[in-house]
């Protein structure tokens, strides 16, 4: 598989050891594209709190979540490229976001990667009692009694949405939300019809609440053994979202190496692993070289694509 | 009996000596940053979340509930004694509140608000502990469309937050809504009225603004009489509200409970509403209406209350779905998350001792509060008898470092000299502030419900008036305006036959 040559990749680049390896002489400081107890923020703290255990690095972390990340992101891309500053986005902030608005004034080649954290799992999900149960019967359903309404917290997986949409001939409009946590809410009081989410979901689903129409993340999900992934459903498209940590460009190679291994090592940490496990996310580092080739490929997919969207613009 | 097991099992896990000891450590950490005036308990939840890992995940939402309504309280001191409201809902205490302690009664303004919050939260703490269930289905049926009709009627009810005319508490409600237009739009991310400055990408500051609306524009008032430096009050006068007072402020008390109890469980708003609600409706059924704005115990009571019960009832939607009410306990549901519990339905029954706990907890905590105190009134009071000379400058550094401590930005420093000679400027032309920051609080969530119900409505705004719940406060919001606007037409009229 890919991601598994990219992985071998980056172990091998990180498992050289530098002559003189960096250390961090004061603290770091850490931007974090998104609000202070999301699931973004949750699973970085606990991972730069695992790196200070483990290196004795201090970390001083801030949450800036303009503009939908794109604050914290041009707060990155204009700091000095020593290693004490990095960020912690998502792939669709680089991926993305810069060819959707004009205002956002940095491209993906703007910044240096360093690493990833995990993969969000996403799932479209609908309440208990909707007349579909995966892609097929929700595109009937729609070309019957018209479109759905589909609450979205964010741009990528309105995006999302409507490449499967396209593809399979469902119509939906879109209103979004300030939250996953909201977005759920909605469809569960009916308000809704169906949702994507990462993670949140997963309860209710083991409540009875919700059901999942299909998985918006490539593989199975053990919480929903029987519901197969929007490729296989011929949707055409899963989303490859990953908790994704960046840097100004033209990071000093020795500080990069550093960075990555104690990334690297905190990820592997148990802790982190089963805090991934416990809130339905896996846990995946692609390493600096995996990480900025999987940014770059997603860039191209969704620049190709983006020329076809009617959400876009 | 369940209710009875679960409350033996939340106080069991409560009075733990650890639990305790962060119980009295959340509430204590708490008081002193809501007294400090901007340093709100966000910032300090966030310096406090690494910490809380290496605690298990009962002692951490203790000690952080514990931060949160310790800090609510601890603004209400400040919003008594120094005008400055850090929260949205100790605005609504600085109105009569300060007055109170202007006029040497600090001590029965403190004292009341203290025990009201703990009358208040005891009761609502049975409220969760008997309709929690019922309460978070209830919280679901609430959408976009009851959202966006309830804030009308909590934006038609800020009229009667003012004392003065009607028109104007309107203009300052228009107005607190204009400027909540800028910053970054939820629906496209647009940026507006920002003119290109990043600072403004999440809008003006709440708590820039509070603070020179009500306590710099108080200052600079108080600079106009004659110059003299006075001291705010010579006489402290009894520290503890007499019998009669006590007696008074029972119905308020009880009805401020009731609103912030069911309000509390609407996140978003809804315990922020409750304290506003409460002031208006005391005001409403007041035999002297005339005496809120100058000094009313009432109308400290009985805000004090709604805001202490929805508090406490607006943890049921974080726990079982995960909707936090404002920045704080957004801040709790990380904390949570990463204490390994996703807030959802199965939190009550797969982490009981939690669950029970934390309700415990809050009652604990709230008596904590007014054992510690209640013998601080005397010494709070004494603030208000040092001489201006020493305390304005006081009042205005802690102030400047607090909004400074908010996110870094020297901007916000000049936001808040702005908003204070703006302040003054409209208090001089009888134009009073707490109408303009419920519609500066509100504004923003009733666009976001507006449009969010008008998009899922596939645009038929019919679905305003379908759906019972928003039909029903659409029809309150009518008879109030109605109510608002008849006896204001009768005295126009009046003048109009004199003439």
């Amino acid at each position: 598989m890919k991601t598994g040559a990219l992985l071998a990749l980056a172990v091998a680049a990180v498992a050289t050891p530098a002559a003189h390896a960096w250390e961090a002489k004061k603290p770091i400081r850490v931007v974090i594209g998104y609000g202070a107890g999301g699931s973004t923020d949750a699973i970085g703290r606990l991972t730069f709190k695992k790196i200070e255990d483990q290196k004795g690095w201090r970390f001083i972390i801030e949450n800036k979540a303009g503009a939908q990340g794109a604050l914290a992101a041009m707060e990155i891309k204009n700091a000095p490229a020593d290693g004490y500053t990095i960020g912690l986005l998502s792939t669709g902030n680089f991926a993305l976001d810069p060819y959707l608005s004009k205002a956002i004034q940095y491209k993906p080649e703007d910044l240096d990667y360093i690493g990833t954290i995990g993969k969000i799992e996403y799932a479209l999900v609908a309440a208990k009692n909707a007349p579909y149960n995966n892609l097929q019967e929700l595109a009937a359903h729609t070309k019957k009694n018209g479109p759905v309404s589909f609450s979205s917290t964010g741009k990528i997986l309105d995006l999302a949405m409507e490449r499967i949409s396209e593809k399979l001939g469902i119509t939906f409009v879109s209103a979004p939300t300030s939250g996953s946590a909201q977005s759920v809410q909605l469809v569960l009081g009916g308000h809704a019809n169906v949702t994507i989410s990462g993670g949140v979901h997963v309860p209710y689903m083991q409540s009875g609440q919700l059901k999942a129409i299909a998985l918006m993340s490539t593989g199975k999900a053990d919480y929903a053994p029987g519901v197969k992934n929007a490729v296989d459903q011929g949707g055409g498209f899963v989303i490859d979202n990953y908790f994704l940590l960046v840097a100004p460009k033209n990071l000093p190679a020795d500080a990069r190496a550093a960075l990555a291994e104690a990334i690297d090592a905190a990820v592997k940490s148990p802790e982190v692993g089963d805090y991934a496990a416990k809130t339905f996310n896996t846990r995946l580092n692609l390493g600096p070289d995996g990480s900025t080739e999987d940014v770059m490929a997603q860039s191209r997919a969704w620049r190709e694509w983006l020329p076809n969207s009617k959400l876009a613009k | 009996m369940d209710i009875l097991a679960n409350l033996v099992l939340g106080f069991a896990t409560a009075v733990t000596p650890e639990n305790l000891l962060y119980c009295l450590i959340g509430t204590v950490i708490g008081t002193a940053v809501g007294v400090l005036p901007g340093l709100g308990p966000s910032t300090t939840i966030a310096l406090l979340l690494p910490f809380t890992f290496a605690l298990g995940p009962t002692p951490a939402l203790i000690m952080l509930a514990g931060i949160y309504y310790g800090a609510q309280y601890g603004g209400s001191t400040t919003a008594i004694l120094l005008n400055l409201p850090g929260e949205p809902s100790s605005a609504v205490t600085a109105l009569d509140g300060y007055q109170m302690a202007r006029q040497g009664r600090a001590g029965h303004a403190l004292a009341i608000a203290a025990i009201g919050s703990f009358a208040a939260g005891t009761i609502a703490t049975f409220v969760i502990v008997l309709f929690a269930p019922v309460l978070t289905s209830f919280a679901l049926e609430f959408g976009p469309a009851e959202y966006f009709s309830l804030i009308v009627l909590g934006l038609i009810f800020s009229v009667a937050l003012a004392h003065g005319s009607v028109v104007r508490a309107l203009a300052m409600v228009v107005f607190g809504l204009v400027l909540s237009l800028v910053g970054t739009d939820v629906t496209s991310g647009e940026a507006r009225f920002t003119f290109g400055r990043l600072e403004l990408a999440d809008g003006i500051n709440f708590v820039t603004l509070s603070i020179g609306f009500f306590g710099i524009a108080e200052i600079l008032r108080n600079l106009e009489t004659e110059g003299r430096a006075g001291i705010v009050t010579k006489v402290i006068g009894r520290l503890m509200p007499s019998r009669q007072d006590l007696w008074r402020c029972v119905p308020p008390i009880a009805r401020g409970t009731a609103l912030g109890s069911i309000l509390g469980i609407l996140p978003g708003g809804g315990a922020l509403l409750s304290s506003f609600a409460s002031y208006s409706l005391e005001k409403k059924l007041s035999r002297t209406p005339g005496a809120f704005g100058k000094g009313a115990i009432e109308g400290v009571a009985g805000p004090e209350a709604a805001n202490n019960a929805g508090a406490q009832t607006s943890f049921i939607p974080m726990l079982t779905l995960g909707l936090p009410a404002n920045a704080v306990m957004a801040m709790m549901v990380g904390a949570m998350i990463m204490q390994g519990i996703v807030p959802g339905p199965n939190v009550a029954t797969a982490q009981p001792a939690l669950f029970w706990g934390l309700i415990a907890s809050m009652w604990l905590g709230n008596l904590m509060l007014l054992v510690l105190n209640l013998p601080l009134v005397g010494l709070w009071a004494r603030l208000m008898t040092i001489p201006y000379t020493w305390l304005f400058p006081a009042i205005l550094t802690f102030s400047a470092i607090g909004i400074y401590s908010l996110n870094g930005n020297v901007f916000d420093l000049y936001a808040l000299c702005i908003a204070g000679v703006l302040g003054y400027v409209l208090m001089r032309l009888g134009c009073e502030p707490a109408p303009f920051l419920l519609g500066f609080v509100l504004g923003p969530m009733l666009e976001e419900h507006l449009r969010r119900a008008m998009l899922l409505s596939f645009g038929n705004p019919a679905v305003f008036v379908t759906r019972p719940i928003s039909a029903g406060l659409l029809l309150l919001a009518v008879a109030a305006l109605v109510a608002i606007a008849l006896p204001a037409v009768a005295k126009k009229r009046e003048k109009v036959f004199v003439e």
